[in-house]
């Protein structure tokens, strides 16, 4: 079994959804979702379109000749028991009953295979069902990891909170941090510019007597100016004295190269 | 329901077509290759656009029924 690239793997998502992929694929793609938000989120992508076809389907009636087959042979069954019932005389009978019970059977079977796959079409259908909730309960078993996180750094002893003000390229802005050695950095800022698609902020630990400024993250706000993140502080890094963000190429700079937008002094 | 009814009718014949095997009969998509009688590739990438197809449309719909941002 070769490989799969992490393209290949995502090109996976919308037949994993549909519960369509083979065996192999399947296994594949389940190992590495486990561990992958971006494929996550192209399955959860998909889920409209699996809740919309199912919609569809409920709504399908069985075929009116499929009904007739299945009505058919109820009848056929009555008047079966009917005659059995109404039989004496078995040496005369005897030899005719067996044909026509053979006959009905045939017949049922005839009318219940289309039942089966019907059947077998359900279950396929509730195990991706199945599946789709799985992802989604991965979802948010990741969430409330992130929420967890973010209450014990809150709640860090070591925890201090940083306000930045928004500065001469965006005076309205205005972000909040806090800063726990131990736990990392939480940062929200809003009414920040909206910026260009090769752009990106990128957050700074600018550190005391001159030393060169660390990237904490590069992010991009919402449409709406909002950005939330979590940033681990790099280990044996001095204590910052000022956190700030800069406006830089998408992808982040390694020392910042323009004015900064927020700046805020780490008390 | 009409939204995808529509979206589904859109959709080029041989790529409705894999995406009912799939979904409607159950089938994996090397189940469907055998029954269509196509290479491997063709069903999985005419699986993958379909269901494109549909997440886009659904999309469009959604964002063209929420209110506009004031």
């Amino acid at each position: 079994m070769s490989a799969m690239s992490h393209g290949e793997l995502r090109e996976l998502a919308s037949a994993y959804v549909l519960g369509a992929l083979d065996h192999d694929d399947r296994e594949r793609f389940e190992a590495h979702l486990a561990g992958c938000a971006e494929c996550l989120a192209e399955v959860r992508s998909f889920r409209p379109v699996v809740h919309a076809l199912a919609r569809t389907v409920d709504s399908r009636e069985p075929s009116a000749d499929l009904r007739a087959r299945v009505i058919g042979s109820a009848t056929r069954r009555e008047m079966r028991t009917t005659l059995a019932s109404a039989a004496p005389p078995r040496s005369r009978i005897g030899t005719v009953i067996p044909w026509v019970l053979a006959t009905a059977a045939a017949i049922a079977l005839a009318a219940l295979t289309p039942y089966t796959v019907q059947l077998r079409n359900r279950t396929r259908q509730l195990a991706a069902v199945v599946r789709d909730l799985s992802a989604r309960l991965a979802d948010s078993d990741r969430q409330l990891l992130v929420a967890r996180n973010d209450v014990s750094l809150l709640a860090a002893p070591d925890a201090r909170r940083v306000d930045l003000r928004g500065q001469a390229p965006a005076p309205q802005a205005g972000a909040r941090a806090y800063f726990s050695r131990t736990r990392g950095v939480y940062f929200v800022a809003s009414d920040l510019p909206s910026i260009a698609a090769d752009k990106a902020y990128q957050l700074w630990f600018v550190l005391p007597g001159g030393a060169n400024p660390v990237s904490a993250s590069v992010f991009t706000p919402d449409a709406g100016g909002r950005a939330e993140l979590i940033a681990n502080v790099p280990a044996g890094m001095a204590d910052p004295s000022v956190l700030a963000v800069t406006l830089e190429p998408a992808g982040g700079s390694p020392q910042p190269t323009t004015t900064p937008f927020l700046v805020g002094n780490v008390n | 329901l009409q939204r995808v009814r529509r979206a589904l009718g859109g959709l080029p014949a041989e790529q409705r077509k894999a995406l009912k095997l799939a979904y409607y009969e159950g089938l994996s998509q090397s189940e469907i290759a055998e029954r269509l009688k196509e290479p491997l590739g063709t069903v999985k990438s005419r699986i993958r656009t379909a269901m494109i197809k549909l997440r886009d449309s659904l999309e469009l719909d959604q964002r063209m029924r929420e209110p506009q941002a004031p």
